[in-house]
């Protein structure tokens, strides 16, 4: 049974970090009521595990290491579970006229591309944060991170046609 | 960073998929639910809670903490050859008003000159004594009264060259306060170090560091205008920072790199917590005394 304390604490630094676990959630699973659910389970399975999280700890981290167990976990529940890495293939190449932005060039790629972007370039973590988010050795992330710009930039270059 | 970088980064910003309404709107509800669970008032449990309030006390008396009442050992972490680091001593009482979360660490060494390991144990034991004493005192004037007293401790550098422990100390009472203290032992010649103790004489290495950090704070500001420092052109009533002091809280992580650390309300407002500063090793390298 957790003190006011403690709660009424962490409850105000989840509430800041909202948009950061959407843009996660979505990120790896690209679907909004699976990104909610997602949510949902972290937030109870944090509050549950309140004891594991040291009082000077950054809850950000911490809590979005557990939103990332929980967007695979759901992702497993997929009936399809290519799903996750599909590249769109049927989205339609849209208006020439309108340049893709840079978030559908992202959802076009696998997923672990896609959790390290939203991470380094929309959460600003460090790669020894991401590290520790997605349990990967630094090493990784950095490979991992390297290959998805060069995706990326492929991506959007192709879009620059004048 | 690079052009491409920003160009992602900025792009992110701008397209990202917000939280929609509905979903924010769940999640603040359960984020409710947490902060106001239903509250169990039978007398057992309140006789339960004055149990434990009288243990704490009976053990806070004694004059020494006897090993064999006091050891909680949970890991024994294995630093390498000079300490190894243990909690000796747990105080956990998480119901009712007065909320005490404690692990007092001891140091440990293995050589048989232990001056050393025995002068922080000691200011350790002190320092977390006092905290628990001014605790005890408020819990008892003022029952009714949310108090909480959070200790912790980590190693955070444990390289050949160095150790270092934190201690962190957490104090509410209305307003809360964090507090940090580092020590330092340095492997090669088995002493504590102090800031202080790095440089030579004739290098201000003050100066030297709070002009990085000066600046560092001014980056962040412009990056990022929620991030606010007591600078000249911040402060208004508080005393802006100029320099760090002689011996100011510090430690090197585990890349080798100095980080400077300053307490809640330092050098800036409370919501900024306990700022820390990494100076790169060019600010500072020329003023290092040299390795002995």
């Amino acid at each position: 049974m957790l003190d006011e304390l403690k709660t009424a604490w962490f409850c105000s630094q989840v509430s800041t970090l909202k948009n950061s676990m959407y843009a996660l959630a979505i990120g790896i699973l690209k679907n909004e009521t699976d990104a909610e659910d997602a949510i949902q389970n972290t937030l109870l399975s944090a509050y549950e595990h309140l004891e594991d999280l040291r009082f000077f700890e950054k809850v950000k981290p911490w809590i979005l290491k557990i939103l990332t167990r929980e967007c695979y976990r759901i992702a497993s529940y997929r009936k399809d579970y290519t799903e996750l890495d599909d590249c769109d293939a049927a989205a339609p190449q849209a208006d020439w006229d309108m340049k893709m932005s840079v978030w559908d060039a992202v959802s076009r790629l696998e997923t672990k591309y896609r959790e390290i972007i939203v991470l380094f370039y929309y959460e600003d973590l460090s790669t020894r944060e991401i590290s520790r988010i997605l349990d990967l050795s630094e090493e990784n992330v950095r490979k991992r991170l390297s290959r998805a710009r060069s995706l990326l930039r492929t991506l959007l270059d192709k879009e620059d046609f004048t | 960073m690079t052009s491409t970088d920003s160009r992602f980064r900025d792009g992110l910003k701008k397209d990202m998929p917000q939280m929609p309404a509905k979903v924010a709107e769940r999640f603040e509800d359960t984020v409710s639910s947490f902060r106001c669970p239903k509250r169990r008032k039978s007398p057992v449990f309140r006789v339960v809670r004055m149990a434990a309030a009288v243990l704490v006390l009976v053990v806070l008396v004694l004059p020494n903490v006897s090993p064999t009442i006091a050891y909680a050992m949970q890991e024994i972490p294995v630093l390498g050859d000079i300490v190894r680091v243990f909690t000796v001593y747990k105080v956990d009482d998480t119901s009712g008003n007065h909320y005490r979360d404690v692990k007092i660490p001891q140091l440990e060494g293995s050589g048989t000159d232990n001056q050393v390991v025995d002068d922080i144990n000691a200011d350790v034991e002190m320092l977390t004594k006092e905290a628990l004493k001014e605790y005890e005192a408020l819990a008892s004037d003022l029952p009714e009264a949310h108090t909480g007293l959070v200790i912790d401790y980590d190693v955070v550098t444990n390289t050949e060259r160095w150790f270092t422990l934190r201690l962190m100390v957490y104090r509410d009472a209305g307003s809360s306060s964090v507090q940090y203290y580092f020590y330092h032992i340095d492997k090669n010649s088995g002493s504590i170090v102090h800031l202080s103790d790095l440089f030579r004489q004739d290098f201000d290495y003050c100066e030297a560091i709070s002009g990085e950090i000066l600046a560092q704070m001014a980056l962040r500001h412009r990056e990022n205008p929620n991030m606010v420092y007591w600078t000249e052109e911040e402060s208004k009533i508080n005393v802006a920072f100029r320099q760090i002091a002689e011996d100011q809280n510090f430690y090197f992580n585990a890349d080798g790199d100095l980080v400077i650390v300053f307490g809640k309300y330092e050098v800036a407002p409370g919501y900024m917590g306990c700022p820390e500063f990494t100076i790169p090793l060019q600010v500072y390298e020329e003023g290092l005394k040299s390795a002995s």
